[in-house]
């Protein structure tokens, strides 16, 4: 083994260029292949990422009719005592519950339909952590006016901010870039713009009996912080709902969507509100990781001990769309370096079928000195194989440090592009994927490649008559 | 569309009045109708105390409250019960529909989404409430045979809904007793020809000087354990109110 | 070898790019003229509170100043209404649209999108009537499914095996009134097999939509007092957009006037259409001139998910091109490597006959080019050929279509290329063939004439 060895080394060495060539193309092929599906699946785990910590959590425990009828009537009771025993359940790292319903909100003669989504506001910022979003910063009209009275802000500045006159934003990141403040513009300005925009904001307490609401809502009704909003709807069976509460906090929420109408409240209160003590709708829970296999672990097991008429659900059955989306454009992605691979492999084959060409004297010599057919075909085997070995190494290689850089400073996204992604809610980065499964399918594929480019040698050898070989 | 009518408001589902004029000539279907949908809907005021128990599969409520109206325009309805729906009050006045409620010291007037899941979380829908048809006119009726319920002869009266009218229900056979006219049972169809709903009426008392059924239950169809049942407890015809009483500032003083 | 490498190459991008492409135009198309045409004029305030008072401001001086803008190719004027919407069995909440069905043929493909045999659009001489979506009527169980003994007959033996049918009988002449419930007894009476075979055939003849029936509309008129109407359906049109399609209900907007008691109809919305659709932030500016309180928006305000995909798409024309260039690369360099070499001789004996090596250069490049050239129009012309055969039948995507739908994206995809496209490609190419012909051409400069001759 060890001499075929030496002597495919060598005859690669050789001849160096197509040595060169060959593997740069595979290189070429596997470095693409992997940055491409390393951006692709990190995406993909963004998205859920962002739904699962948000919103759904890995699994949720919800009564059995709730999916297929969204209503109140379909709450289940819960106390400590199920939180602490799923708490203890291996690979759970929280449980957060939530009742979610439906009402009419008024501040005045208007009303408008509402979602509420009521929590318990300590677990809540270990989960989706609402307060991130409070709103900081508003540009209201008193702000503009007292920019434009100091003069401190040229006119370009000032038109930005005039254009985006009533928005408000929960960072001073989001309002440089929805006003569309240039590098420079920002740096100069930016600080005191926020200085004339922050604006004053709260939060429910532990055991607050008043609301948080998104912006456009609060924009609608014309309530804000102090205000008294007074929400109206049907309460658990058939109770009828009504209750004043104060406007406690603003806050923005990404998409135009949910901004109209969300509205915080605590669980206690939403309960008395809705005339259901002691129930909610969902428990979301997050699991240390997100692997079939840890969820369908804790799945079982949960299921164990959750109470009679209700059911734990995995985030793939409660979003079926979501994962058939991701899943078509994964097909889609990977049916895209199926289609590059193989073009690189035309390329290889083409080496092949050069290198055959241009050997057949040398292997027609080969063999008439008393080299075993096998043995000939098996250096060719072990050249071709290495050709793949250095171009994938190569390739996994210069990959690596990339995938491990934006792994960890994933690209931002600006302009455009950026705004929708925050609109659907999610950050405006292209994140990639840690190493992965699809990492080590390059390798296969590449083998594949070897492989099937092999066999044409293999079988010109087999049928190789050396006399006419040699006569060249 | 072809009708455009104002909106009524009833709370009151069955009203029974004046003996029947029992002529010895025989009555056509829509006569019929005619007579009994005037007993019901018929008198210039009333007052009334109910009770009404929404059944479901696994719960029942019971809420009661206190009904006058006048003519088919005016309605105040006061909730007596359960305490935490006590005190709040629904207002008609043509086609404005108001709401007070004393624990949020707030007047809402009603927008139509908050009568879509019936009312008071009750099987009584928009259409209900709003009443815009009548079967009088928007049906053509028939007779369809003569049936007993509860021991009282009826006729049995398929009324089927005119192509132009704007009622959702295809037909609708009624029976009607044949000594009061009173609407004893009614199922309800839409245009397909399947059961949709049917309503009752039974415990026919003495109120007030006339013979009424007390009990009245809503039954909607393919939902097993679901109805709603109503109980008059009290009645009083031809009231002394007049418009005034309809008013906002009564919606709160009420009692 | 180079030619068909590059020809592989090019087809393939072209695939990529052509279902991209469709798919994209297929949103845009769908979002513009199902949806929110090119510019849209509202009140201030009705962009924030949908209620029935905030009608456009003074709306026939809104309406002159469109007509007299050039570029415009229609437009429309509707009222736009929150109603509930009842049947015996089921309410919902969505918007009415009251319009001028003859107009909106001009602004709308609505009116192409009924379903078939389900009914017909508005029609402005029939009262009473009231067009909804496949969506809404599923909701309002109005979308029914029947085994009518008629159907039953027909499809047996037919398309369906006897045996199959058999175990339906039972289900003979029963009416469903939604999909899932006639799903689930089909179900519980085939086995997993047969439904896969003939659940979808079941399905499809079995639909059973209840045009005619009767719908109990509820709005709020401009005093927010409840009015309520009776409605017939007319028709059930389906859009790509179940988002939109669950929403959206017509009437004729006279009729809708008469039940909110208005004389004449109010006008919520001003919808436009244009020649082209790059006019549209330039109409905009000169519509600046309206009465004040109205706000005028462009589709990319109205549908932003069609405004960025386009953007999008030049995005991915790039990087898409690029790296199937950079992959031909490699292999048009590796081939005309190969090629020299074995031409050594040849090569060698022309530099020795005095050909010198600009000249040298240049053909080899040119043969490179010229290679890469047939290649590449080989594989447009095939690409081209495919794309359009798609282009018309469509390319099904099975299983991902519910996903797709609730974004507004077809479940069935039409590849299209644009001549830009076309264009973009065949530069790229050429750069590409002239580019990887430069190391081999250096190579041939490169060899000593007297050493090749000498090989045998």
């Amino acid at each position: 083994m060890n001499d075929i060895f030496k002597i495919a080394w060598r005859n690669l060495w050789r001849n160096r260029r197509r040595t060169m060539i060959t593997s740069a193309s595979v290189f070429f092929a596997v470095f693409f292949a992997t940055i491409m599906r390393s951006y692709q699946l990190g995406t993909y785990d963004q998205m859920i990422t962002n739904l699962i910590e948000s919103y759904t959590g890995h699994l949720q425990i919800q009564h059995k009719e709730y999916q297929d009828n969204p209503m109140i009537d379909y709450s289940f009771g819960y106390d400590d005592t199920l939180i602490s025993a799923v708490s203890r359940i291996k690979n759970v790292v929280s449980a957060t519950p939530h009742l979610e319903s439906f009402a009419l909100a008024s501040n005045g003669p208007q009303t408008k339909p509402v979602a509420i989504v009521a929590i318990d506001p300590l677990k809540e910022r270990m989960f989706s952590n609402p307060e991130n979003k409070l709103v900081k910063y508003r540009i209201s009209e008193s702000a503009v006016a007292a920019m434009e009275k100091s003069g401190l802000f040229p006119s370009e500045v000032m038109k930005k901010v005039r254009e985006n006159a009533g928005r408000a934003y929960s960072s001073d990141a989001r309002l440089e870039l929805e006003t569309g403040l240039t590098g420079s513009e920002a740096l100069k300005y930016l600080p005191e713009i926020l200085r004339y925009c922050k604006t004053e904001n709260g939060f429910l307490g532990e055991h607050d009996d008043g609301v948080v609401i998104s912006d456009r809502l609060a924009g609608y009704l014309k309530a804000g912080i102090g205000d008294t909003l007074v929400l109206l709807g049907q309460g658990y069976q058939g109770a009828s709902a009504a209750g004043l509460f104060p406007v406690r906090g603003i806050i923005k929420m990404p998409s135009p969507e949910i901004d109209s109408r969300l509205i915080m409240m605590t669980i206690e209160k939403a309960q008395e509100f809705l005339d259901c003590p002691g129930k909610i709708t969902t428990l979301a829970i997050s699991l240390t990781g997100r692997s079939d296999r840890v969820m369908n672990q804790a799945k079982k097991e949960i299921a164990a001990i959750i109470p009679d008429g209700t059911t734990v659900k995995t985030w793939i059955e409660l979003n079926p769309i979501l994962y058939q989306q991701i899943q078509g454009d994964s097909q889609s992605g990977m049916l895209m370096l199926g289609l590059l691979y193989f073009i690189i492999f035309f390329g290889i084959f083409g080496t092949v079928l050069m290198m055959v060409a241009e050997r057949r004297k040398e292997f027609g010599v080969l063999v008439s000195i008393g080299m075993q057919k096998s043995r000939l075909k098996r250096i060719i085997l072990t050249e071709m194989s290495l050709l793949g070995v250095f171009g994938l190494a190569g390739g996994m290689a210069a990959a690596s440090p990339l995938i491990m850089y934006f792994y960890y400073n994933p690209i931002v996204l600006k302009g455009n592009l950026g705004k929708m992604m925050e609109d659907y809610g999610w950050d405006a980065v292209m994140p990639a994927a840690w190493f992965g499964p699809y990492f080590y399918w390059q390798a296969v594929i590449v083998a594949l490649m070897v492989i099937i480019a092999s066999l044409y040698p293999m079988r010109k050898i087999k049928k190789l008559k050396e006399i006419e070989a040699l006569r060249g | 569309m072809k009708s455009f009518r104002k909106l009524k408001l009833l709370f009151v589902p069955l009203l029974l009045t004046a003996p029947a004029y029992m002529a010895a000539q025989s009555l056509t279907a829509v006569e019929v109708i005619k007579k009994a949908d005037e007993k019901f809907n018929g008198e210039k005021s009333g007052y009334s105390v109910m009770s009404m128990t929404i059944v479901r599969p696994s719960w029942q409520r019971t809420v009661e409250f206190k009904n006058w109206t006048m003519g088919r325009d005016y309605a105040l309805t006061l909730i007596t019960a359960p305490a935490r729906d006590a005190g709040q009050s629904f207002l008609k006045r043509g086609n404005e529909m108001w709401n007070w409620n004393p624990s949020i010291n707030r007047l809402i007037k009603l927008p139509p989404s908050m009568m879509s899941q019936g009312w008071m979380g009750s099987d009584y829908t928009n259409d209900d409430i709003m009443r815009e048809s009548s079967v009088v006119s928007d049906y053509i009726h028939e007779f369809a045979g003569e049936e007993i319920i509860d021991g009282r002869e009826c006729y049995k009266i398929m009324m089927t809904a005119r192509k132009e009218a704007s009622v959702i229900w295809g037909h609708q056979i009624r029976w009607i007793d044949k000594k009061e006219f009173l609407f004893l049972k009614s199922e309800l169809y839409d245009e397909d020809g399947s059961l949709v709903r049917t309503e009752t009426g039974s415990e026919i008392k003495i109120m007030d000087g006339r013979n009424i059924p007390t009990r009245i239950e809503l039954i909607p169809a393919e939902e097993p354990g679901k109805k709603t049942i109503i109980v008059i407890k009290e009645i009083k015809f031809n009231i002394a109110v007049n418009e005034n009483f309809f008013s906002q500032q009564n919606m709160k003083t009420v009692r | 070898m180079v030619i068909s490498a590059v020809t592989v190459g090019i087809i393939s991008g072209v695939m990529i790019m052509g279902v991209m492409q469709g798919w994209i135009e297929q949103r845009m198309h769908d979002a513009i003229y199902n949806e929110v045409s090119h510019i849209q004029i509202h009140n201030k305030e009705y962009l924030g509170n949908e209620e029935p008072l905030f009608t456009v401001i003074r709306p026939e001086e809104v309406i002159s100043s469109v007509e007299a803008l050039p570029g415009v190719r229609a437009f429309v004027q509707r009222t736009k209404l929150t109603a509930m919407a009842a049947t015996p069995w089921a309410a919902t909440g969505l918007f009415i649209y009251g319009i001028d069905p003859e107009k909106e043929k001009s602004l709308s493909e609505i009116y192409k999108k009924i379903v078939p045999g389900a009914g017909e659009y508005i029609d402005k001489n029939k009262d009473g009537t009231i067009l909804i979506s496949d969506k809404t009527a599923e909701i309002l169980k109005l979308k029914h499914y029947i085994i009518t003994s008629g159907l039953f007959d027909r499809l047996g033996g037919r398309h369906i095996p006897y045996s199959v049918m058999e175990k339906l009988d039972s289900l003979k002449e029963v009416r469903f009134r939604s999909p899932k419930d006639f799903r689930e007894a089909l179900r519980s009476r085939l086995s997993k097999k047969e439904l896969d075979k003939y659940g979808k055939i079941l399905i499809d003849s079995a639909l059973d939509y209840r045009i005619r029936s009767r719908i109990q509309i509820t709005l709020t008129d401009s005093a927010g007092n409840p009015v309520q109407g009776t409605f017939r359906v007319c028709g059930i049109y389906k859009t790509t957009n179940t988002g939109y399609d669950q929403m959206s209900a017509f009437v004729n907007a006279g009729e809708l006037a008469s039940l909110c008691g208005t004389g004449k109809p109010m006008i919520h919305e001003i919808a436009v259409l244009l020649h082209n659709i790059e006019d549209a932030e330039s109409v905009r500016r000169k519509l600046s001139s309206l009465p004040p309180g109205n706000v005028v928006s462009t589709w990319k305000d109205l549908a932003p998910d069609a405004a960025y995909m386009n953007d999008f798409m030049i995005l991915y024309y790039f990087i898409i091109i690029g790296i199937i260039m950079f992959a031909l690369a490699f292999g048009i360099i590796n081939t005309m490597m190969m090629a020299i070499l074995e031409r050594t001789k040849e090569l060698g004996m022309l530099m020795a006959i005095g050909m010198n090596r600009r000249k040298i250069f240049s053909m080899i490049m040119l043969e490179t080019t010229f290679l890469t050239g047939v290649g590449a129009i080989a594989g447009m012309i095939s690409g081209w050929l495919i794309v359009s055969m798609l282009g018309k039948t469509g390319i099904h995507f099975a299983g991902w279509g519910e996903g797709f739908e609730a974004i507004g994206f077809a479940a069935v995809v039409y590849p299209y290329i644009t001549t830009e496209f076309f264009i973009f490609v065949i530069l790229m190419v050429i750069a590409t063939a002239v580019l990887s012909s430069v190391w081999p051409a250096r190579k041939a400069l490169k060899l000593n004439p007297v050493e090749t001759l000498r090989t045998e």
